[in-house]
């Protein structure tokens, strides 16, 4: 029988069997393949895999950060008292949040949780995730709604305007701007997920609507 | 606690063994558990600003007061039972995810217990300022546990679905 006894090439070849087959020339080809492999940028799903979870690391920090201005939004709720001597104008407001440690510190950490979006955003529309990044930037605009607010609570709490009923509806407006904020980036979080699952997988995951 | 099914290519990641419709149940209660959770962060917000500010004090018979328990209660069971699932089903996260929410949530009820009990007002006392911290404290942080098990049982779901 044919090939009885004798060593039979394997079915598929390996590119190490070329150059016995073709030669010098296959040589050079797995030259050129080489060089051309080592000048290759990495697989298109190993990057968005490595900015997805640079994505999710700023999340966690945006979290984090929302938690403490929760915080220190209690200690300004329980123990801040706006003093009579506050002037109604810009500049006394402004200087108001370097006054006392907790309204700094509530500021600061609603400062830090909102600018946790901008690399969200950027790395987001990088891999060209709009939804995240439309979700985010609705983020951001609820809470410049909130730093808009929080200074008016102040203003109507001043001894000048003193008028309570606006100043409640403010601090309202506030919290809830800053709890759709939060809503927007857990929302966000979703179709990071989603898309985490889709390259890992390699099959593409139905709408969120079709499964919540 | 069950093993997980065994899938081809979904190494590491927790499926559970309750299967995709069993899951997709799980996830409508974790979002219509949220949406608890949102009705009760609203009903906060209000007592905090409108009734309880400055000198004045609620009772636990106050309708908004009462509205708010509800959906503390609410949000123990849904939490409660989707802790249940991942500890009978195999998922480990979901359930630790849970038992945390579930653990915070008492704590933080028994806060708001402490904060009605020893006068329910801001002007009230220390005590009653603990408990308003217990409870607000240890609220946001079941919210985010009870999140994170969200996305446990989201991503299950979407990896049962991409493995067909």
């Amino acid at each position: 029988m044919a090939g009885q006894g004798t060593r039979q090439r394997p079915l598929s070849m390996r590119s190490t069997d070329l150059p016995n087959v073709l030669g010098p020339h296959a040589l050079i080809f797995l030259a050129a393949t080489f060089v051309r492999e080592l000048g290759q940028e990495p697989d298109e799903s190993e990057v968005l895999s490595r900015t997805l979870h640079r994505i999710f690391i700023f999340l966690y920090l945006q979290f984090a950060f929302y938690w403490a201005t929760i915080a220190a939004g209690m200690l300004v709720n329980y123990y801040y008292v706006v003093p009579a001597s506050l002037q109604s104008d810009f500049s006394s407001i402004l200087l108001q949040f370097f006054a006392a440690p907790s309204l700094f510190a509530h500021v600061t950490f609603a400062v830090l949780s909102s600018s946790m979006s901008i690399p969200v955003v950027i790395m987001a529309r990088r891999v060209k995730l709009s939804q995240v990044v439309y979700l985010h930037a609705g983020a951001i605009s609820a809470r410049l709604v909130g730093f808009v607010c929080g200074p008016l609570f102040m203003y109507y709490s001043t001894s000048a305007i003193s008028n309570s009923a606006l100043a409640n509806i403010s601090t309202f407006v506030m919290a809830s701007v800053f709890l759709i904020a939060v809503i927007l980036t857990f929302l966000s979080r979703i179709f990071i997920v989603r898309e985490d699952v889709r390259i890992k997988y390699g099959v593409a995951a139905k709408p969120l609507m079709g499964v919540g | 606690m069950r093993k997980a099914a065994g899938s081809v290519g979904t190494q590491g990641e927790e499926i559970g063994s309750l299967g995709l419709q069993g899951l997709r149940l799980t996830l409508r209660l974790c979002y219509l558990n949220f949406l608890v959770y949102l009705a009760i962060y609203v009903t906060g917000m209000y007592i905090n600003i409108y009734i309880t500010s400055g000198v004045n004090t609620i009772s636990i018979g106050d309708p908004m007061n009462m509205v708010h328990m509800v959906g503390a209660t609410m949000n123990f069971a849904f939490t409660f039972i989707v802790m249940v699932v991942g500890f009978i089903y195999g998922m480990r996260r979901v359930a630790m995810f849970s038992l945390g929410a579930v653990v915070s949530l008492v704590v933080a009820t028994v806060g708001g217990l402490l904060f009605l009990a020893t006068g329910g007002g801001r002007q009230s006392g220390d005590l009653t300022l603990a408990g308003g911290w217990l409870m607000s404290l240890l609220f946001m942080l079941a919210l985010f546990l009870s999140y994170y098990a969200t996305l446990k049982v989201m991503r299950a779901v979407r990896i049962l679905e991409a493995a067909g």
